[in-house]
């Protein structure tokens, strides 16, 4: 029997505590369902999740009880409430809106308080929620952890709720609630400072990657630094402007864009992102890269096998892949 | 007595071992399906549950366990041998004393019951 607010629901045999929420029609957050975007955070009263349902979470979410409720298979009776949003998030206006290109929203968050993000790697992701409730996970693409100023990418996605209300509703001082940071893709400064780093990603997956590029540059890193970006055509790319001039003033660091479609130049070809980044990978001292992968949840699942296969270690290879909603019929 | 375990340099053979098997692994047609799951931080986690097992290092599984975690894939001795083989060929290629592979191979031959669930 699974408890939950004031009621109590039978849990069928294996379900998660959110798939039986979700079938007794009740109202709990949740996205990828896979454990990593954290929206569905419960939190246990009187019983202990397992481990498995709070891998990843801060040590203060873990000792104060929560947990992914999409991770947690009870195997006997335990009771759930909804987290206190107060205490689990920071609240921020936004102070930015602009459209990169056709398809994606640069959106610009200020936390109240300018300390509150100080924690944040960059390249972490962040939970959103707007005043409609929606919760969904966005990688933070600069260094936020000084100003308490966090920048987004955010693709538009064909009836998408969040971001379906960003680029139709969404307005400058508008509040947002923010949750986290979550994520381990980011720039780790304690590594080998040699090391090589290729770093892919397609679509808004940039996001994350532009701020690991920075934060490496920032951190003094030494090996060469390789940016792929993919797209489908070339006007679903963007920040190019931007990465050519740090690819000008930093000869370690290396960007070239891949689209499906479109006009080459001198540093956008026609072709594949992956291929692209498995050829750069074949130059590399295999055994010493790391590698950043972001965007496409499929392409990222993808291309993480590749380069394991190709002999990157898999203490090197850093993912931060972008798993949508699960279907569900409600 | 030392088990074979720490003969073997423990925590460490573990690490040493995991990429080489995981590689093996994913990369067998065969059995692949069964790890190639979206989150593979887990899957490293499990392999490394699986080869400090097969080591004989400290681990809380009982045969139940092994039961449960496999009774949904519904194994039969081709996937066995299979797993088994990548394990072997792991060990040769690290250049664990065949003595201590010998021993290894006993203990995952003394799953087989649990993990087909026969
Ligand atoms: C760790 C992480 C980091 C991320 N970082 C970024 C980032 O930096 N930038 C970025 O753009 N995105 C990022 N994402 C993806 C992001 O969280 C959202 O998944 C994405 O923006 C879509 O949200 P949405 O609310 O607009 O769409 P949703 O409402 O979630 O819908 C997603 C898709 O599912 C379909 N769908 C929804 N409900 C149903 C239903 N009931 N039945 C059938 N189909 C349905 C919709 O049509 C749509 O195509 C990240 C995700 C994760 C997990
Ligand atoms: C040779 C004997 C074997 C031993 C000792 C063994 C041991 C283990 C152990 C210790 C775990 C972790 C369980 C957990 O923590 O939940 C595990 C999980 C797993 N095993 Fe095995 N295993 C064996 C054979 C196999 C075979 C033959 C297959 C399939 C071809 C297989 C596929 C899996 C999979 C897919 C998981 C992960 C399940 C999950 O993700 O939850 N194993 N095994």
């Amino acid at each position: 029997m699974l408890g939950f607010q004031a009621g109590h629901y039978p849990l069928a045999d294996g379900e998660s505590v959110l798939d039986c929420l979700l079938r007794h029609q009740q109202p709990v957050p949740y996205s990828c369902k896979a454990g990593l975007c954290q929206s569905c955070l419960v939190q246990a009263v009187d019983c202990q999740p397992p481990a498995l349902a709070t891998r990843g979470l801060k040590a203060t979410l873990q000792s104060s009880g929560h947990a992914m409720a999409c991770q947690w298979h009870p195997d006997s009776d335990v009771c759930v409430r909804l987290p206190d949003n107060q205490a689990l998030s920071v609240q921020g206006h936004i102070v930015g809106l602009q459209q990169l290109n056709a398809v994606v929203m640069k959106l610009v968050v200020q936390a109240d308080d300018p300390t509150a993000l100080a924690e944040c790697h960059p390249g972490q992701y962040l939970n959103l929620v707007n005043s409609a409730g929606t919760i969904r996970s966005y990688s933070v693409a600069n260094d936020c952890r000084q100003h308490g100023r966090a920048e987004f990418h955010i693709a538009a996605t064909a009836q998408g709720l969040f971001s379906h209300w960003l680029f139709n509703a969404a307005s400058l001082g508008d509040v947002l609630q923010m949750r986290g940071p979550a994520g381990s893709c980011f720039y780790v400064a304690d590594a080998d400072q040699q090391q090589p780093l290729l770093l892919v990603g397609v679509g808004t997956g940039l996001a994350p990657l532009y701020a690991i590029v920075n934060d490496a540059l920032a951190q003094g890193h030494q090996g060469p630094i390789l940016l792929v970006h993919g797209a489908s055509s070339t006007a679903s790319l963007y920040y190019r402007a931007e990465l050519r001039a740090l690819a000008a003033s930093h000869s370690k660091f290396s960007y070239s864009a891949l689209v499906r479609a479109g006009a080459a130049d001198a540093d956008c070809q026609q072709g594949d992102a992956a291929e692209s980044a498995l050829a750069l990978l074949a130059a590399l001292p295999v055994a010493q890269t790391r590698v950043y992968l972001c965007g496409n949840a499929a392409f990222v699942h993808n291309l993480r096998k590749l380069v394991f296969m190709r002999g990157v270690r898999s203490a090197n290879i850093f993912c931060d892949p972008f798993v949508e909603r699960a279907t569900q019929s409600n | 007595m030392a088990s074979v375990f720490e003969a073997i340099g423990g925590a460490a053979a573990v690490d040493a071992a995991v990429d080489i098997f995981y590689r093996k692994v994913l990369g067998d047609p065969l059995i692949s399906k069964f790890f190639d799951s979206v989150d593979m931080d887990r899957q490293t986690a499990k392999q490394k549950a699986f080869l400090t097992m097969a080591f004989g290092g400290p681990n809380h599984y009982t045969g139940q366990d092994m039961r449960n975690a496999h009774k949904h894939m519904k194994l039969t001795d081709v996937h066995f041998n299979a797993v088994a083989g990548h394990l072997q060929s792991t060990l040769a290629e690290l250049n664990v004393p065949q003595q201590h592979i010998d021993t290894i191979m006993g203990i995952a031959a003394s799953t087989h019951d649990d993990v087909l669930n026969v």
